[in-house]
């Protein structure tokens, strides 16, 4: 019954689309900008997608197009950085026509969202579910479906005599509603036009609120008019933050029985695209097969408040091509697929870089609670002393800090151990009761998931895991790799004749050479050849030069410095790292930069990294008083923060800080570093206050990253951008280095206070 | 029984405190001085104990990280940009315009 009910909406659409198609090609063929049909197109795309986030700030995507009218295919071939990107979506293959959306996943080829058919109509998207950063690429078929339920057919605008047209060229469309179930979202145009083409097109939805408005310009050589440019001004989203759910509220009282009481709290509103955004698509004569098309060729997606770019995608190497359906989806699955060698090299780089380490069978009885508190007070930890009276009483709590110690071996196995092993006890699987109240929608909220029993629990693994961050704990054995077994090693050197081979073979194009670029160089790092792995790295970055992406040099690079410091290689490390910063200094803009400095797999991770390309930005001439305290900001932040890491090699508590210490001290001393910092400091204070009064408003030190969600929803504090957190950060050092509090402006006031001179 | 609280109820009016103080020692929120933040009055003012709740809930999200989601919905979904883009160019009778993401 249900089949039926699918296929006959689907005979439906298609039924409505030819419709469309017919009378749009008899009655108003000469309206523009208007598609024609041509048949099955093959293309290839290069996506750069910018992030304001502590992940990549710069992620690239390669992909494969088929498209004709009745249907459409994508298969992900590669990303950057490494085989990355903002999500994994390597080898992902998608193909739409009208009666499903298809997906395939080769990376995780037993998840069933992204290895399915979805039926069409697809329906509604649902309220959003997702947080972090997560997102499941499958929910795509949704914005597909609002994709094409927005669409403007040209019949739409037929007959034109029928419509209301005022004296400004406008005419007002009611746009016809669908049939039986097909949802249209678009209801309403606003269309200005002149001799036949639209100049300007608003899209509103059935309650007259806006989708978008179309701005469209023209070649203003030749007879037919030809689109050259759209711009499409798309406003902020509404959203709803899925919650629609049981909320049960269990009071906890000492001695007093447990008693849910339930409530049904509905979805939340929310927005998204925030700032809104404007897309320019460039179009441009593409000779396909023996026809030149006006196709587009790039598309910049930027936030409408600041203008910042936010992705961007470069269409190339149209082609017609004579495959059916079943074929497309054949050459997609086999474009997109890793090979047979790739799975290899996965398996290779499981067991000798991204090592697991096994710490073996637990030989003390976590149950054993006294013995595990005696291991903890082995090993004294921060704590925090309210003063007498409580807060009431107007002083400050005392924090002690025990001097950090050398954890023994075995105890640090034994802590790592043991916390691993109450982790697990904590996150034990779902009871059958809990299971069945989760698919009704039930939500618990119990003050803290939480049971008595498992609060002591809870409280043991978190000092152990602070135990592990404080103090010095020294590398197992069980942490390094194994050797390289001979087989391996026969493996490896296969493996580097076959994709040595496919590096120089440009018909892969450039994601094929990147990805056999990628697969080197971990090679390298496996047999410890570091001079192949600087050769590569050379090889790597020209490639993104020439492709003119500065974004992933940036990132992309950047990674590659990284692994050889990690490994201690800090001659070869520095000598990219100056290549590296100035390339990336000339390449990219003040947004691009800053945003990596900022970020937590860029200079936030390493101010090392971050000083090295700030000091070339900011010799860039033109940058905005803005744009050159930003900087300057950034720099005595990263500045201080290592200034702080090598005067107090206590503070290095683990690997990686210990490394990232010894490669700064492989090229300067402690001396010299401090020596920058207060000078850089006054240099960004001078520069903040010669802002004027855009000191107290777009660069004013204020931060919302360290305000709980709770306080900042109830004060209604609007999100702290990204130039007032860096603000609030060089505040909190102006107040440590110079003893000054409250430097955050006040109502009141006007001007900053200066550090000491 | 009138003395019993839910947890709920204690946290957020020690959070109410907390921000009130905040409020104004910090002059960080515009509202015209000693004025509860609209976000804490509607709770109060509710009429039942469900409508608290409901009210309560989306002040306890931190939604920032449904943002952090929402912007990798839109990197993720301009995977098809390029494809109904070029879909509309290759097909009669269909206006071209700039799709969702």
């Amino acid at each position: 019954m249900k089949k039926t009910r699918i296929c006959a909406r689907g005979l439906w659409v298609a039924g409505v689309l030819v419709a469309f198609s017919i009378t749009g090609a008899i009655g108003l063929c000469q309206i523009e900008p208007s598609g024609r049909k041509a048949g099955l197109i093959q293309f290839d795309v290069i996506s750069d997608l910018n992030m304001d986030w502590g992940g990549y700030t710069s992620a690239v995507r390669f992909a494969r197009y088929w498209v004709c009218q009745d249907y459409y295919a994508v298969a992900v071939v590669w990303s950057e950085p490494h085989g990355r990107d903002v999500q994994d979506k390597k080898t992902m293959v998608v193909l739409s026509d009208r009666e499903g959306f298809r997906i395939k996943y080769e990376l995780d080829a037993d998840w069933h969202p992204l290895n399915t058919t979805y039926p069409k109509p697809v329906g509604e998207r649902p309220a959003f579910r997702w947080g972090g950063g997560a997102y499941g690429g499958d929910e795509m078929r949704f914005a597909e479906a609002a994709a094409v339920s927005r669409r403007v057919y040209v019949s739409d605008l037929e007959p034109p005599k029928s419509k209301k047209r005022d004296a400004g060229g406008v005419t007002d469309v009611d746009v016809p509603r669908a049939p039986d179930g097909i949802t249209r979202k678009l209801a309403h145009l606003k269309v200005q036009t002149k001799d036949d083409r639209i100049e300007s097109m608003d899209l509103f939805d059935n309650q007259r609120r806006p989708l978008g408005r179309m701005r469209y310009e023209y070649q203003p050589d030749g007879k037919v008019p030809r689109i050259a440019t759209l711009v499409a001004d798309l406003p902020v989203r509404r959203e709803k933050l899925a919650v629609d759910a049981n909320v049960v509220v269990i009071p906890r009282h000492a001695g007093a029985p447990e008693q849910k009481e339930t409530y049904r709290v509905p979805d939340v509103n929310h927005v998204s695209h925030t700032g809104g955004r404007t897309a320019i698509v460039t179009y441009s004569d593409v000779p396909v097969g023996d026809k030149v098309l006006r196709l587009p060729v790039k598309v910049e997606v930027r936030r409408s408040d600041d203008k910042r770019l936010v992705r961007s995608a470069r269409l190339m190497n149209f082609r017609r091509v004579d495959l059916d359906k079943e074929g497309v989806w054949k050459a997609a699955k086999a474009f997109a697929s890793l090979g047979d060698e790739y799975w290899t090299f996965r398996r290779l780089n499981a067991k000798y870089i991204d090592f697991q380490p096994t710490l073996g069978p637990l030989r003390v009885d976590p149950n054993d609670l006294a013995f595990v508190q005696k291991l903890i007070a082995k090993y004294p930890l921060p704590e925090v002393i309210q003063p007498p009276g409580g807060y009431r009483s107007g002083a400050r709590p005392q924090v002690t800090r025990p001097r950090r110690m050398e954890v023994e071996p075995d105890d640090a196995r034994l802590i790592r151990q043991l916390e691993a092993y109450y982790m697990r006890t904590l996150s034990t699987p779902l009871t059958e009761e809990q299971r069945a109240e989760m698919k009704k929608g039930t939500i618990f909220r119990s003050g803290g998931r939480l049971s008595a029993s498992e609060r002591p629990v809870a409280e043991l693994r978190s000092k152990l895991r602070m135990i592990l961050v404080y103090h010095h704990v020294p590398v197992l054995p069980e942490d390094r790799p194994p050797e390289m077994d001979p087989n391996d090693a026969r493996v490896i050197h296969e493996l580097q004749a076959h994709y040595e081979k496919l590096v120089t073979q440009s018909d892969r194009g450039l994601p094929g050479q990147l990805k056999a670029l990628h697969v080197l160089t971990r090679l390298d790092l496996m047999l410890k050849d570091y001079d192949a792995f600087e050769r590569h790295t050379g090889r790597y970055l020209q490639m993104l030069q020439d492709a003119g992406l500065g974004g992933m040099y940036m990132t992309g690079g950047y990674g590659n410095i990284q692994n050889l410091a990690e490994r201690r290689q800090y001659d070869k490390a520095n000598k990219l790292m100056r290549q590296w910063a100035d390339r990336s200094a000339g390449a990219n803009d003040a947004d691009g930069v800053y945003r990596f400095c900022g970020s937590d797999l860029g200079g936030n991770g390493d101010p090392w990294a971050a000083v090295q390309l700030l000091d070339r930005f900011l010799k860039r001439p033109g940058l905005s008083p803005v744009q050159r305290y930003e900087g300057l900001a950034l720099r005595a932040i990263s500045l201080d923060k290592i200034d702080k890491l090598l005067a107090d090699p206590e503070t290095a508590y683990d690997e990686s800080r210990k490394v990232q210490a010894g490669w700064v001290l492989s090229g300067t001393t402690k001396a010299q570093v401090a020596k920058l910092v207060e000078p850089a400091v006054r240099q960004a204070v001078s520069a903040w206050e010669a802002l004027g009064p855009a000191r107290l408003s777009e660069a004013k030190p204020y931060s919302t990253n360290d305000m709980a969600g709770m306080q900042q929803n109830l004060m209604g504090a609007p999100d702290a951008t990204r130039l007032q957190e860096t603000s609030a950060r060089l505040d909190r050092i102006v107040s440590q280095r110079f003893g000054q509090k409250g430097t955050t402006p006040r109502p009141g006031e006007t001007k900053r206070p200066a550090p000491s001179r | 029984m009138k003395r019993r609280r839910t947890w709920i109820v204690r946290a957020a009016l020690l959070a109410m405190v907390i921000c009130v103080l905040l409020c104004l020692g910090m002059g960080a929120v515009k509202t015209p001085e000693r004025e509860i933040p609209p976000a804490m009055r509607r709770p109060m003012n509710a009429r039942t104990a469900e409508e608290r709740v409901t009210m309560r809930l989306p002040v306890q999200a931190r939604v920032s990280m449904a943002d952090v989601s929402l912007n990798v919905r839109e990197v993720d979904d301009f995977l098809l940009t390029p494809a109904l883009l070029v879909q509309e160019a290759v097909s009669d009778g269909v206006v071209l315009t700039y799709p969702e993401e």
